[in-house]
């Protein structure tokens, strides 16, 4: 579920750019014959072919990131929608504080609550069609965790040609506590998002988290699963960042 | 006594009215002379009325009939009034004529410093500054007013290096002196005109870059008549370019740093310095211009901040320092006209560095489709040795093939029109034909390299301003003509007609002659160029013969060829892209190539 949710939202956001992508790959295979096509020059392998297996010139381009993190905080308010909740909707704010321990890794505190709910159509179905009363219903109300966020993955979008729009993907998992109307119980959660770096400051972000906590409600303990996707822009402090490396 | 009385009457009477019509006489001239002062004070007063009240153009006219006033005073003022008009007109040619005329007769008139100053403006008006800077050099004294004090010594400083470039070099010989001597630049710190000059790097050569070009570009490098008679500040008529040099240097030192063109003039005496053999202190005032200038600032201190990384790579260069110059290379900006340059460059440093990667990933950059119509005949040369160097003499001889059989037929087709005896005026007409293909051109410019070649002529920073001159002063006249018919057929508008004529036709001389010089610099850069990559075929034919004998007699080669490691990690703040034959433009400038086999 959140693995095909979050590929909806990837393919989404891929889809709208209708754009080609690029990231940064772990190591890949040496396919020798479909290497470099730019590289190759007429008759280099007339020597090789004599002398050994057919090896290619290889081309990389070596760029500098063009948003490095680490050593600076990112604030970010957030505004999250429940996805796997079938009763009712859920809009979820919350305030995050992270630290870039290094530019893949970074720990992260957030707070939230929800600040609206509504019910879905099946309720109502339910309501009109069974007379069904829905007493005690699970209602989310707050969170607090604390997480931990690793970011292997770094990537481009070319937009239209005309621009580059560099992301990097992120997993994070971390635990806290989540409210509901029964109370306030340990939950732990784990997510996957991506950034999307506007300026030297600002970010975009898009997640998804998903909670785990387990809820005793009428004399029955439950494990709930709420997922929320999130929309948040963030910034970054201190707003300017320089190489290490020249 | 009553008779003599009687008898003398006469006589006194003719005598008294001889002496009262002569007196009477002197009367009607001073009447006459009074009426005259009083006409000559209305034509000018006139003439400054109608200016007031912005009738440029009959202000104009007023103020020419001025010209003619037997006042000294008041003939001075017509000038000054007309040129004023003239400007007011947007004819800033036909101005500065005017306000030169005032500048000729000295410091002691009225209108000198005024003068001075209107010059100065006209000079932020026109493409090409290097009229008015060689009218204020030639007759500016040396207290300028306060509020444009910098940027006359400025002005001034600029106008006598480039004295001294011409001096020392002479159009026919500068491109070689200049590479014999290590560095020169072209560019336009003062941000008028073309910017973008292809540069001509000559590693070989006294062991330095030399890139050919005027950094100010402020005209034809020619000897112009008017400027052997000389300079009025202090007789440096017959200065010597060293001599020049040393004037630039003082002046463009008295420049206050924190004015606008206090880094500039660091700029400037940089140049001299450099061009006096004292790289060090060059180095010293090109850090200084980077200090004196942000990142953020206006785009002509921008600019200015990039021609000085530009030439602190130049110079680390030319000093056998490649690692620092490719860090100040690395400093040239993706987006600037001179990146592609820097990249060039860039290369051949690395190849000094025996960083071959690089040096062929730039390479890859500039050959890519981005860059179709760049010209870097040289960059083929540069890769034929890297390989050649790698032991990859195959590659190296396809190379070298390619870059005989684009080049030779562009030599030969140079040697066709630089051989034909031309005018300069044909040269700029050929230019002509180029940028409009409706006209008849008179050269068949088969090979696209050709036209690429002539293309360049006109982006050259020196012709284009040049070519931008005379366009401005054709566009002045075609404005005399029909903005201002009030002025047409006037005698003013036949000696502002004829002036500006002969002023184009200058213009356009010099334009050619650029164009031939260029033309004739890159028949000898090609030549050049053929001769080395015939030289290095004949070493890479014999290196692989060599490597062909040693293997039958089964003999290590020797380099021995190894198997290169394509290392796909960097460091935190890079990421590395596999390249497999699309071009990301982002990217471009950032490749390496790894020779998958190599001796080295």
């Amino acid at each position: 579920m959140v693995l095909r949710t979050w590929s909806a939202a990837f393919c989404l956001v891929v889809l709208t750019f209708g754009l080609p992508v690029r990231a940064q790959q772990p190591e890949q295979p040496v396919d020798e014959e479909t290497a470099a096509e730019g590289a190759r020059t007429a008759g280099e392998d007339s020597e090789e072919e004599a002398e050994g297996p057919r090896l290619r010139d290889r081309v990389k381009s070596v760029q500098r990131k063009v948003f490095i993190k680490r050593g600076r905080f990112e604030f970010y308010p957030q505004v999250a929608f429940s996805l796997n909740d079938a009763f009712f909707r859920n809009v979820m704010l919350s305030g995050s504080v992270g630290y870039h321990l290094s530019d893949s890794l970074s720990l992260e505190a957030s707070a939230g609550w929800v600040a609206a709910r509504t019910e879905s159509n099946v309720v109502q179905f339910l309501r009109r069609e069974t007379d069904s009363l829905l007493e005690d219903n699970p209602e989310l109300e707050y969170k607090a965790d604390l997480n931990f966020a690793w970011a292997p993955i770094y990537g481009k979008l070319s937009l239209f040609g005309e621009a580059i729009l560099h992301f990097d993907t992120y997993l994070t998992l971390g635990g806290g506590v989540f409210g509901t109307n029964v109370g306030t119980q340990p939950a732990g959660n784990v997510g996957i998002g991506q950034r999307y770096f506007i300026t030297d400051w600002l970010v975009v972000r898009l997640e998804f988290r998903n909670y785990f906590f387990v809820e005793e409600r009428a004399g029955e303990s439950d494990l709930q699963t709420p997922g929320f996707i999130g929309l948040s822009v963030a910034g970054f402090l201190p707003p300017k960042f320089e190489y290490r490396f020249q | 006594m009553k008779r003599a009385a009687l008898i003398f009457l006469p006589w006194w009477l003719s005598l008294w009215g001889a002496g009262s019509a002569e007196a009477q006489e002197g009367f009607d001239m001073q009447q006459l002379a009074e009426q005259q002062a009083r006409q000559d004070r209305n034509v000018l007063d006139d003439a400054k009325e109608l200016l007031a009240a912005d009738n440029h153009a009959e202000a104009a006219l007023a103020a020419h009939l001025g010209r003619d006033l037997k006042d000294i005073d008041q003939q001075e003022e017509s000038i000054y009034v007309l040129g004023k008009a003239l400007y007011r007109l947007e004819l800033y040619h036909s101005a500065l004529q005017q306000f030169a005329e005032i500048l000729e007769k000295g410091p002691d008139s009225r209108f000198f410093d005024a003068a001075l100053e209107w010059c100065l403006f006209i000079s932020r008006k026109l493409v090409d500054d290097a009229s008015v800077n060689e009218v204020i050099a030639k007759y500016g004294s040396r207290d300028f007013p306060e509020n444009y004090r910098d940027e006359f010594l400025f002005r001034l400083a600029r106008y006598h290096y480039l004295e001294a470039l011409r001096r020392d070099g002479g159009p026919a010989v500068a491109a070689g002196q200049r590479e014999e001597e290590g560095l020169s630049i072209e560019g336009n710190i003062f941000g008028t005109g073309g910017d973008r000059a292809p540069a001509k790097v000559e590693k070989k050569r006294g062991g330095g870059l030399s890139i050919g070009g005027d950094l100010f570009g402020t005209g034809s490098e020619e000897p112009e008549a008017e400027s052997e008679e000389g300079v009025s500040l202090g007789g440096e008529g017959a200065l010597s370019a060293s001599a020049h040099l040393v004037e630039a240097e003082k002046l463009s030192l008295r420049v206050s740093d924190g004015s606008r063109f206090g880094p500039r003039a660091r700029f400037l005496t940089a140049l001299v310095q450099f061009k006096n053999g004292r790289e060090n202190d060059a180095l010293g005032s090109f850090k200084e211009v980077v200090r004196t200038t942000g990142e953020r600032d206006d785009r002509g201190s921008r600019k200015l901040r990039e021609l000085a990384f530009f030439q602190l790579a130049r110079t680390h260069f030319g000093a056998q320092q490649p690692s620092f110059a490719t860090f100040y290379y690395d400093r040239i900006d993706r987006d600037s006209t001179e990146w592609l340059d820097a990249l060039f460059e860039d290369s051949w440093a690395h190849f000094r560095l025996g960083n071959y990667e690089k040096a062929l990933g730039n390479l890859l950059t500039l050959h890519s489709p981005f860059f179709e119509d760049a010209y870097f005949p040289e960059s083929l040369i540069l890769k034929a040795v890297i390989y050649y160097e790698n032991c990859r003499y195959a590659e190296a001889e396809k190379i070298l093939e390619d870059f005989l059989s684009r080049y030779e037929p562009v030599l030969e087709e140079l040697g066709r029109i630089t051989s034909q005896p031309r005018s300069a005026t044909e040269y700029f007409d050929l230019l002509e034909g180029i940028r409009n293909p409706d006209l008849a051109s008179p050269v068949q410019a088969e090979a696209a390299t050709l036209e690429k070649i002539l293309g360049l002529a006109m982006a050259d920073p020196q012709l284009a301003r040049l070519d931008a001159s005379q366009g401005e002063v054709k566009a002045e006249l075609t404005r005399l003509k029909e903005e201002h018919p009030l002025l047409a057929g006037t005698p003013l508008a036949d000696i502002l007609t004829r002036t500006l004529a002969r002023k184009r036709a200058d213009l356009v001389g010099k334009a050619g002659a650029a164009i031939e010089r260029r033309l004739v610099r890159e028949q000898e850069h090609i030549k050049e160029l053929v001769q080395q990559a015939v030289r290095i075929g004949i070493e890479t034919a014999r290196s692989e013969q060599e490597r062909i004998e040693s293997k039958l007699r089964r003999v290590q080669t020797q380099p021995k060829s190894i198997e290169k490691t394509f290392v796909r990690w960097t460091d935190d703040e890079k990421i590395v892209w596999p390249f497999e034959g699309e071009y990301w433009r982002d990217e471009l400038g950032t490749y390496e190539l790894t020779l998958a086999r190599s001796c080295r």
